[in-house]
């Protein structure tokens, strides 16, 4: 079968990778039987490779130095322990961030359904003196405190409660009228007071005992 | 390449059984030097990614699949870390070119490691020849006359097929026969 000198040359590369099959291989002697051209070809290719493997071989046929297997031990011990460090401390955060969001939204949830109000301190009242003056008492700094009417609530035992009175709800919360409804959401005023003169014996309780009888506070004397 | 490493002696590595670590070292450490040196060209560097082979090698045994046969995986693992440090070389380089222009410092001549072992000037030409192929090119030349390494076996290292591996060892081939012509012309 007769061949270019194009065709040849590619078979003499494959030649050279081992990769004839036994038809090319024939073809190609025959070829270069009769072609000094494509035979002075394969000369230089084989000529490339006679020189080329003892110059690596001379570079290149070292002996390493023999690892020590402490070393490699202990460096994929390391970079293992590591990896294993930097997950559990992502996992470790990751759960302190998810309960901090969590614990977020649970107060915020709280706020709207929690009937008990709001965790707000009261600020004391002066303890009552035995004298029986009235005396006049100055309001200042109020805040408004939210509370939700309970059952079996009044206006008066609200008021008592908080050791106010009703005439400062209903005006918190504009109202016209003393009626309470269960459920209902009133602002309760807390304010710090200034006492101008003695307290009427008659005053308010700190604390709220539903079962004490009100006592109307009259800051009027 | 005597590949004898029966599956039982990865499964043994996996376990941590450090006598068989020890032998699948010993059994590959000369052959992954010999690739990292014949593409880094140092030795020192070479012993170094031979170590970051191995570390490198043992970590991901887990993950090794039959498919690829072991010496393939490992000289790809080898070939990985020591493109990795050419790399890092030639940013030094530059860094060091650049600094030379600013500081107007001028550098020795340097005689090339390799000039000295040449045994003649054919050889020199060939050689100046490989190192001014592109990276492609000289790693099939290296893969296969220093490795000895069968055309499936470079296509398997560098996941690149056969067809391409032909393509790239006649074109490599091709260029140094044009050196030693030259040579000859002159």
């Amino acid at each position: 079968m007769q061949i270019t000198h194009a065709e040849a040359r590619r078979l003499i590369q494959f030649n050279a990778d081992d990769a004839l099959d036994k038809r090319q291989t024939i073809t190609l002697s025959m070829h270069l039987k009769d072609c000094s051209e494509c035979r002075a070809y394969a000369e230089e290719i084989k000529e490339v490779e006679s020189i080329l493997l003892p110059a690596m071989r001379r570079r290149w046929n070292l002996q390493p130095i023999p690892l020590l297997m402490d070393t490699i031990h202990v460096k994929r011990n390391t970079k293992t322990q590591t990896s294993i460090i930097l997950a559990t401390r992502t996992a470790v955060m990751s759960v302190v961030f998810l309960a901090f969001i969590f614990s977020v939204w649970q107060f915020s949830l709280s706020g709207r359904q929690n009937p008990s109000p709001l965790p707000v301190s009261i600020p004391p009242v002066p303890t009552p003196s035995t004298q029986s003056t009235s005396t006049k008492v100055m309001l200042q700094n109020c805040e408004g405190m939210m509370y939700v009417v309970q059952e079996n609530d009044t206006l008066e035992s609200i008021a008592y409660q908080f050791a106010t009175s009703k005439e400062d709800i209903m005006a918190a919360n504009n109202m016209k009228a003393e009626t309470v409804r269960m459920a209902m959401e009133i602002i309760i005023p807390v304010c710090n007071f200034t006492p101008t003169g003695t307290i009427n014996p008659t005053i308010l309780a700190t604390t709220y005992t539903p079962s004490v009888s009100p006592t109307t506070f009259t800051p009027d004397g | 390449m005597n590949e004898a490493h029966p599956s039982w002696l990865i499964a043994e590595c996996i376990a941590g059984n450090e006598a068989a670590i020890e032998m699948l070292v010993r059994q590959y450490e000369s052959s992954v030097f010999r690739l990292a040196l014949s593409i880094v060209g140092d030795p020192a560097e070479a012993n170094e990614i031979t170590q970051e082979t191995f570390i490198a090698a043992l970590r991901s045994l887990p993950g090794y699949q039959e498919k690829k046969s072991f010496q393939a995986w490992l000289y790809t693992i080898a070939l990985n870390h020591s493109r990795s440090h050419l790399r890092k070389r030639k940013i030094l380089e530059r860094l060091r070119t650049t600094l030379t222009t600013i500081f107007q410092v001028e550098r020795q001549k340097e005689v090339s490691p390799e000039e000295a072992v040449m045994q003649s000037e054919k050889e020199a030409q060939i050689w100046r020849s490989l190192s001014q192929l592109d990276e492609r090119h000289r790693i099939v030349v290296v893969l296969r006359y220093f490795h000895e390494l069968s055309i499936a076996e470079i296509s398997e290292i560098l996941s690149v097929n056969e067809g391409t591996i032909h393509s790239r060892l006649h074109s490599a081939r091709e260029k140094l026969r044009g050196a030693l012509k030259n040579w000859h012309g002159e």
